[in-house]
């Protein structure tokens, strides 16, 4: 019993974090083509070409999320069963919800914004960008409500049968927890989006192939890039941090590698938890400023993992410690990266200062490494609660099947996602080396010397 | 409360039934109808702009019995477990491919992907009709509610069920032969040229045996469930569905013959719509039932408070009326008939 349940742990975390690398890229490059759908609206011809090309990386990787996005409804049914049966009719609300009111208004207006530029009038075109930003980020965010149920339940009543009852919709749809966990989601996938572009147009700009355009929509990747990478800190970073805190105190004392209650407790920045000791092997630790950011006091008390009974403690501390120790650093790492990319975009200097090109370029998988991090740090933090505080994971698992045939599935996944990546990467890289489309002959901007 | 749900549960499933399958239909005749490269895309246009909104229902569908009949999702789901696996991995593989054989102008690669087309959506189409069989034909449920099904074991009904059993094949035989009809009529709608004339020919022998079948069909579902016998004996009005059913099926052929070919196509629509709600009549307020009648499970044993499916209704219903105007939009937007000449325009 004990193995089929890793086995359907291991499954959902495998096809949800799979799942996960598609929608955050197009999430972010939604917002990001809506703009410069705004500045082509605006008159700058560049901007619509630019726009056409990423719609086609667009296209693609939405096909991709589609596809690896019908499994996990599936196996909320298939390998959580026993979830389904007693909080189907609360988590099938925002499931339905977000079937109904997010994707069937991408799934129309994908095409539209794909093919209808020529049919359409400009204003219109760029209204059908807007609907389409519209839906990807209500699908994101039906899904962190769903997610939010699981971490901190809210407008719920359990019968006699162990049944749960939905008692506010509202109440459902405006958790708290939901709205803080989205803006955090949602700057992350802003930010996968503007580095993707910035990467690319560093590629193209190092190769000098369609250097006009690709140094203008850099600039604007830059921007996005580096707005959204402080607002992942500061402040919907902190708040995440903040209701860690206050509503799953366990899985903030891991994420931190904080074993024993201390006042003035220090923040591990390196080091390794050894979980024989309880305590951080080759540590580098400032002193007081786990005090200071959680408490906004340098000698306020932090509890620490002992302070818990043992049961209560995540099964995969050291996972969990890493996680959130590699998002929280690729995050510093994306605000310098994109802090010095914006002093050269100032400078009007980006497009010709190389090594920062060739670190812009390569810097593309970490924001996905990033933001898989953020949500291992989310979902292993949580256990061995399936809803935190009500039901054991163990309890939420399908009963009537077998081992082998959850194994036979998940090889099935990893087989089938294997293909799924491969072509991916061969289509993209196409896509990619063919590049934007030729600039309008005339254009204006380039015609007065104007723009950068 | 529970009825209204199941009725509107019934309908989205329908619903996907419907559009997904004239889109399923096409995706195992354009192998058969196409002859070279400029056909295949006239076909692949008819379908291109829509499968995903077509296969959104499913999902909508999906998250709606949740909210509704979570005790129903969580037996079948979990019982059927091995084919509802594999039926996502088919649904991954006909999604990709539709939607990749454009993106390279290799003859292999494209032959690849229409084989892939061919083989993931013809499955498809037999599983859907199996999986409705099985619900019709009922599973070994036991008092938790629980079941796990083998995919097969002798083929026969009785005691020792499996999900292939000579009423399920027959399922999906008769729901292969009544999509690719439905397919078939979609083209003859939306394309001119040879591929019209083909798509008439084909429709023609897929006419014949989907009458055929459903006479067939009909029959076995009455032998086949108990309850169903008794739903029609005790309440004869039930009878109007399938007479119904065969009416709009008799339609799809008299429309065409008139030259009405997009009213032969939504006389198929009504029929499938007519045969679903037909099978969903006989076996209420059973939504899935057990080999022992005791175990049934009913629209009352796996829903929750029913005054909160009453308040669910005020998102729902202007929810589901937006989805209309979308489709309302998408469908207008296309071609009104999709020529061979015009395909290179992509």
């Amino acid at each position: 019993m004990l193995d089929s349940l890793l086995l359907h742990r291991v499954q959902f975390a495998f096809t949800a974090s799979f799942h996960y690398l598609f929608p955050q890229l197009t999430m972010g490059l939604a917002l990001l083509i809506f703009i410069l759908k705004t500045l082509g609206l605006r008159g700058h011809a560049w901007a619509d070409v630019a726009a056409r090309f990423w719609l086609k990386i667009f296209g693609l990787t939405f096909v991709m999320g589609v596809v690896t996005g019908i499994p996990l409804e599936f196996q909320f049914g298939t390998n959580w069963s026993q979830l389904v049966k007693s909080t189907g009719s609360i988590l099938g609300q925002t499931l339905a919800m977000e079937g109904i009111f997010a994707f069937f208004l991408e799934s129309a207006f994908l095409y539209l914004l794909i093919f209808g530029e020529k049919k359409l009038s400009k204003k219109l075109h760029w209204g059908v960008s807007f609907l389409l930003l519209l839906g990807t980020w209500l699908s994101g965010y039906f899904i962190i409500c769903t997610n939010a149920f699981l971490q901190h339940p809210v407008g719920y009543r359990i019968d006699e049968n162990g049944v749960y009852h939905l008692t506010s919709i509202w109440a459902l749809l405006s958790n708290p927890w939901a709205l803080k966990q989205y803006l955090h989601t949602m700057t992350g996938a802003v930010i996968t989006g503007s580095f993707t572009m910035s990467s690319i147009a560093a590629y193209h700009l190092l190769k000098r192939e369609h250097v006009e355009i690709s140094r203008k929509y850099l600039k604007v990747a830059v921007i996005v890039g580096f707005t959204a990478s402080l607002i992942a800190v500061m402040p919907t970073g902190d708040w995440e941090a903040k209701q860690v805190l206050k509503h799953q105190p366990v899985k903030f004392a891991a994420m931190e590698g904080h074993f024993h209650t201390e006042d003035g407790a220090g923040m591990v920045l390196i080091g390794q938890p050894n979980l024989d000791e309880l305590k951080i092997d080759n540590p580098i630790i400032i002193p007081n400023v786990l005090s200071f950011l959680t408490y906004a006091s340098w000698n306020a008390e932090v509890k620490g993992l002992t302070a818990y009974d043992r049961d209560l403690w995540p099964d995969n501390i050291e996972l969990l410690y890493f996680s959130y120790h590699i998002m929280a650093g690729l995050g510093t790492i994306f605000i310098a990266l994109m802090g010095l990319s914006m002093v050269f975009t100032l400078k009007q200097r980006l497009h010709t200062t190389r090594w920062l090109l060739w670190l812009l370029m390569l810097s593309l998988p970490f924001p996905f490494i990033a933001n898989t991090a953020g949500w291992f740090t989310a979902e292993i933090g949580r256990q061995p609660w399936l809803i935190y505080g009500l039901m054991k994971t163990a309890d939420g698992a399908s009963r009537n099947i077998s081992e082998g045939n959850v194994m036979f599935t998940l090889l099935g996944f990893l087989g089938l996602y294997l293909l799924l990546s491969v072509l991916y990467f061969f289509l993209a890289t196409r896509l990619i080396a063919h590049g934007p489309d030729r600039l309008p002959q005339v254009d204006a901007e380039i015609a007065t010397g104007e723009g950068t | 409360m529970e009825t209204l749900w199941l009725i509107l549960l019934v309908f989205m499933i329908a619903t996907y039934v419907v559009l997904d399958g004239f889109d399923l239909g096409i995706g195992v005749l354009h192998l058969i109808l196409a002859k070279n490269r400029s056909e295949q895309k006239q076909i692949m246009q008819s379908i291109a702009p829509l499968w995903d909104g077509n296969e959104v229902w499913l999902i909508a569908a999906g998250g709606t019995m949740m909210m509704a009949f979570p005790g129903f999702m969580s037996a079948m789901f979990s019982g059927f477990y091995l084919p509802l696996t594999m039926v996502v991995w088919l649904l991954i593989f006909r999604a990709i491919s539709i939607e990749l054989p454009h993106f390279l102008e290799d003859s292999l690669w494209i032959h690849f992907w229409n084989m892939m087309l061919f083989v993931s959506s013809g499955l498809l189409v037999i599983i859907l009709g199996a999986a409705m069989a099985n619900v019709f034909r009922g599973v070994p449920l036991n008092a938790e509610g629980d079941f796990f099904e083998p995919l097969w074991t002798n083929f026969r009904i009785g005691k020792q069920t499996g999900i292939l059993d000579w009423f399920t094949i027959l399922g999906g035989i008769t729901s292969a032969v009544i999509l690719l009809h439905h397919g078939a009529l979609w083209l003859i709608a939306k394309t001119d040229g040879a591929i019209h004339q083909r798509a008439q020919t084909s429709a023609n022998w897929l006419w014949g045996g989907s009458v055929l079948l459903t006479l067939i069909m009909f029959t076995a579902c009455y032998l086949v469930q108990p309850h169903a016998q008794a739903s029609f004996s005790d309440h004869p009005w039930i009878w109007i569905l399938p007479i119904l059913a065969c009416l709009a099926l008799g339609g799809t052929l008299l429309l065409r013959r008139l030259n009405r070919p997009m009213f032969a196509f939504l006389s198929s629509v009504g029929f499938i719509y007519l045969f679903i709600f037909g099978g969903t009549a006989a076996l209420y307020p059973n939504l899935l039932p057990g080999l022992n009648p005791e175990h049934h499970l009913t629209i009352y044993n796996t829903s929750p408070s029913p005054e909160k499916l009453a308040v669910t209704l005020w998102w729902w219903i202007p929810g589901i009326t937006l989805v209309g105007v979308y489709f309302t939009i998408l469908f207008r937007s296309l071609p009104k008939v999709i020529s061979a000449a015009a395909t290179d325009d992509h």
